[in-house]
C-alpha cells in the first residue's frame, strides 16, 4: 500500500517513504513520526483543562463607572448580555469563549482515545474532525481581542475604564494550549489506528 | 510531476497560463490587504466619548494599555496574532507571487514560504474583527462610541487576507519555482 504525506510549507505531496528529513521541493523540514505525539497532546489538553478552571471561574475584565468597580467572569458576560436585549452577542461569546473550547478539548479526546483504542470511529470521521479542530481553535481568541480593544479605548480614569484581571490570562493560556495540544497530534497516528484495524485476522 | 523535475531555467517556459493568472490574482489581494493593514495600523479604529472627553483607540492601544497594566504575556499575544503574524504572512505572499511573477525562482525564497506556512496558524485578523465588533456592542451601554477609518481598513484587510492564502496555490508554485534538490532520497 503506498502512503504519502504532505509537505507543511509547499503542499506538494511527498512518499510516505523518504527519507530525508526535509521536502524535496522546499527544503521544509518533513516532521518524521514523533513517537510521544500522543502523550504530548493529551499532556498539553489536561493542561488546558486544568487552566479552564480558573479561566471560568475567575473575573477576566472589571470595569470602573464613577469610582465603582464590577468584574466579571465569562459566564457572567454572557449571561449579562442575554439580559440586556444583545442576544446574538451573547450567543457569539457564549460559543467562541464555552462552547468552541469545550467542544475542541472533547474532540481532541476522542481523537486520543480512537488513536489509542483502534475501532472506535473511522479513519475518515478522525481525518474530518481533526481539520475541523486545528479551524475552529483561533476562534476561542475572541475574548482576548475583544478585553485588549476595551483596555485601549475605555480609559477615562476613575469616571470610567475597564481593566484585565487573572482570568483573562488563565483563558489565553487555555486558547494556547489547546492549538498546541491539536498541533502536537500526529494525524498519521490515525491511519496507523485503522490499519492495524485492518490486519486483525478474522477468527475461522 | 513533470513539471517539478524540470530545472530553473525551464520551469520560465512551463509556467501555465492558468499559475499565471491566479499568481496575478492572489498578489493583488496580497499586496491590497498589506496597504490596509498599514492604514489599519496607522487610522482610529474608534472613537470613545465620555463626560466630555474624547479618546481616540487604534490598534495597537489595546497592546500598550496591556504592557502598562503588566499583563505584557496577553499584549505579546494580541500583537502577534492580531498585527505582527498577519503583516508577516501578507508580505511573505506578497514577495513569493512577485518572484513568480516575474519567474526569478531563487533558492531564497524557499525561506519566506516556510514563514508563511508557520505564521500562518497565528495569523487570526478575522477573529480580531469579530472581537472589536463584539466590544462594540458591549461599549455603547458604557461610553459613546464611533467607528473610525481604522476599523473599516482592518477589516478590509482581514478579508483581503482570507482571499489571498485561499487562493494561494503552494504546491503549484513550490512545483515551478523549487524543482527536487535530492532525488535519490526515496528509498
Amino acid at each position: 500500500m503506498n502512503s504519502w504525506t504532505e509537505c507543511a510549507a509547499c503542499r506538494q505531496v511527498v512518499p510516505a517513504s523518504w527519507k530525508d528529513p526535509s521536502c524535496p521541493h522546499c527544503a521544509n523540514p518533513i516532521p518524521q513520526r514523533r513517537p510521544g505525539s500522543l502523550a504530548r497532546s493529551a499532556a498539553l489538553a489536561i493542561a488546558a483543562v486544568i487552566m479552564l478552571v480558573p479561566a471560568y471561574t475567575l473575573p477576566v475584565m472589571s470595569i470602573e463607572r464613577l469610582g465603582r468597580a464590577h468584574a466579571d467572569t465569562i459566564l457572567n458576560g454572557v449571561w449579562k448580555l442575554w439580559n440586556q436585549g444583545m442576544w446574538g452577542i451573547a450567543i457569539i461569546v457564549f460559543t467562541a469563549s464555552l462552547l468552541v473550547p469545550a467542544l475542541k478539548l472533547l474532540g481532541l479526546a476522542l481523537l486520543l482515545a480512537a488513536s489509542r483504542w483502534r475501532g472506535l470511529a473511522s479513519a475518515e470521521l478522525l481525518g474530518r474532525l481533526h481539520e475541523v479542530l486545528h479551524f475552529i481553535g483561533r476562534w476561542s481568541m475572541l475574548d482576548i481581542f475583544l478585553v485588549a480593544f476595551l483596555c485601549g479605548i475605555v480609559r477615562f480614569g476613575g469616571m470610567a475604564s475597564v481593566g484585565v484581571r487573572p482570568g483573562a490570562g488563565a483563558f489565553a493560556a487555555a486558547v494556547i494550549l489547546t492549538m498546541l495540544a491539536t498541533a502536537a497530534f500526529d494525524p498519521r497516528t490515525i491511519r496507523n489506528s485503522a490499519e492495524k484495524s485492518h490486519s486483525t485476522p478474522i477468527p475461522t | 510531476m513533470r513539471l517539478a523535475m524540470t530545472g530553473i531555467g525551464q520551469a520560465k517556459a512551463l509556467l501555465p497560463f492558468a499559475t499565471v493568472s491566479r499568481t496575478d490574482s492572489c498578489l493583488a489581494l496580497s499586496a491590497t490587504a498589506l496597504i490596509f493593514y498599514v492604514a489599519g495600523l496607522s487610522l482610529p479604529l474608534a472613537t470613545a466619548a465620555k463626560f466630555g472627553e474624547k479618546h481616540s483607540g487604534y490598534l495597537l492601544s489595546g497592546v500598550a494599555s496591556l504592557w502598562e497594566s503588566g499583563n505584557w504575556h496577553l499584549a505579546l499575544l494580541v500583537a502577534v496574532c492580531g498585527a505582527a503574524a498577519p503583516i508577516v504572512l501578507t508580505s511573505s505572499l506578497c514577495v513569493l507571487l512577485l518572484a513568480a511573477r516575474n519567474r526569478q525562482p531563487r533558492p531564497g525564497l524557499r525561506r519566506w514560504l516556510h514563514v508563511a506556512a508557520w505564521v500562518e496558524q497565528w495569523s487570526m485578523p478575522e477573529v480580531h474583527m469579530l472581537g472589536v465588533i463584539v466590544a462594540f456592542t458591549k461599549l455603547s451601554a458604557l461610553v459613546a462610541t464611533e467607528p473610525g477609518p481604522g476599523l473599516w481598513c482592518y477589516g478590509l484587510a482581514a478579508f483581503f487576507t482570507l482571499l489571498s492564502w485561499r487562493n494561494f496555490d503552494a504546491a503549484g508554485l513550490a512545483a515551478v519555482m523549487f524543482p527536487p534538490v535530492r532525488k535519490e532520497a526515496v528509498a
